[in-house]
């Protein structure tokens, strides 16, 4: 292999080392971009559902409370059966609805025992017993739903700020082994770049110092040559010399 | 001591007699509204299903109106055929479409206060000994005291008439109505 094409492999080998670390680098960050962005969309998106759940749930509580105080309303049994049959439809739809939160379990437990006291009366025909159970009874439990539906909300958005915060953290040593990582690439780089730049200069300045006893060893032998030379002009002009006196001394 | 327990029973008394003559008594407006519901009631009274319905019944009580008792009344739940059969007979059923926006209680009783048809459980599967039903079983129209229905916190009055069969009472017809509704 030629001195010429050895250089040209060696840049080459640079160049496509050093782009391939640019690329690595930035399909990383871009990578590492998207990932960020994927938890921050899905930490917002558990955070709003957090909330949404609870908003809803609440509003499911209002609605079944609503019909059972519709209930000790009525009076006519017909109407009662149909309304009845709409509270206990809205029971089993917040029932389904709580039931993906287990901490709630317990005073969801305690609501349909009260609610159960209240429709025993109501069933009875006894529409004040009804009314007593559902001021003592249900809205106390009621109440204590709230507040469970309230702390448990409460501790799902504190859990979804602890990974929030531990998703940062996490993030934030991720960025720091980043940039750690792309400084040492980035400092392999520099000292491959120093070695080729060093291997080039010497075999660059082994070439000069041929080049330069070449060169010497070409003034030698052109001195030797001129001085050959010289001798030869001087051996002609003695050499003829010598044959002039010759043809002088036979004539 | 007795004398000063005698002072304060007097003085309580005295305090209550406003609130005991406002709950026998009934504004003249308020009644001629109240006296307006009860010729509709009277008229309600005569229609033939109802006079069947309770004729029927004292003609021939079925065993299972016989058997029943207060306790066992008391324990039915409003939606056990027994009470749903009360609801959705004839005599029910006309009860129910003639009754007007004022209405919040009706049932009709037997010669013996034995209930042929309500539209909601009533207290007391029967009301014979009250004067609810024994007034009209003389013929004569009852008007209750003002009370308070504690399921609507409404404030309603009774009334009842007899239901008569050639002139002769056979049954009554016990209606509340409501004086909230009435008066507003």
């Amino acid at each position: 292999m030629s001195f010429g094409s050895t250089i040209r492999a060696r840049l080459l080998l640079l160049l496509g080392g050093a782009t391939s670390l640019a690329i690595a680098l930035l399909l990383g960050t871009l990578a590492l971009v998207h990932w960020i962005r994927t938890v921050e969309t899905r930490l917002r998106a558990e955070t709003q559902l957090v909330l949404n759940n609870s908003q809803k749930s609440t509003y499911d509580l209002i609605i079944t409370q609503n019909s059972l105080q519709k209930l000790l309303r009525l009076r006519d049994i017909d109407e009662l059966e149909k309304a009845l049959a709409g509270y206990e439809e809205q029971a089993k739809r917040q029932k389904t609805a709580l039931a993906t939160r287990p901490a709630l379990a317990p005073s969801l437990a305690a609501l349909d025992t009260a609610a159960k006291t209240v429709l025993d009366e109501l069933l009875l025909g006894n529409n004040a017993g009804a009314i007593d159970r559902f001021v003592n009874n249900y809205s106390r439990a009621f109440t204590a739903m709230l507040d469970a539906l309230k702390t448990d909300s409460d501790a799902q958005q504190a859990a979804a700020q602890a990974e929030s915060v531990r998703n940062e953290a996490f993030l934030t040593r991720l960025l720091i082994w980043v940039i750690g990582g792309a400084a040492v690439l980035l400092g392999v780089l520099i000292f491959v770049g120093y070695r080729f730049q060093a291997s080039i200069s010497l075999t660059l300045q082994t070439l000069a110092r041929e080049l330069d006893r070449g060169a010497k060893v070409l003034s030698e032998n052109v001195a030797q040559i001129a001085s050959s030379g010289q001798t030869l002009a001087e051996s002609a002009s003695h050499q003829a010399a010598t044959l002039e006196e010759n043809s002088a001394s036979l004539a | 001591m007795i004398s000063r327990l005698c002072r304060r029973l007097l003085s309580l008394s005295l305090l209550a007699l406003p609130f005991s003559l406002f709950a026998q008594g009934l504004d003249p407006a308020v009644q001629t509204k109240v006296n307006a519901q009860i010729t509709q009631i009277v008229a309600l009274a005569t229609d033939p299903a109802l006079v069947r319905a309770v004729r029927d019944q004292n003609a021939s009580l079925p065993p299972d109106y016989a058997a029943m008792t207060q306790e066992k009344w008391k324990a039915l739940p409003i939606l056990e055929p027994f009470v749903r059969s009360l609801t959705r007979n004839p005599a029910a059923a006309v009860i129910k479409a003639k009754k007007t926006e004022f209405v919040t209680e009706a049932f009709l009783s037997d010669a013996a206060g034995l209930k042929v048809a309500f539209l909601a459980k009533t207290s007391n599967w029967s009301h014979k000994g009250k004067p609810k039903h024994d007034k009209p079983m003389s013929g004569e129209t009852w008007q209750g005291p003002v009370e308070v229905d504690e399921s609507t916190g409404q404030q309603q009055i009774q009334v009842a008439v007899p239901v008569l069969d050639g002139g002769k009472p056979i049954g009554s017809l016990i209606i509340g109505l409501s004086l909230t509704k009435l008066t507003s």
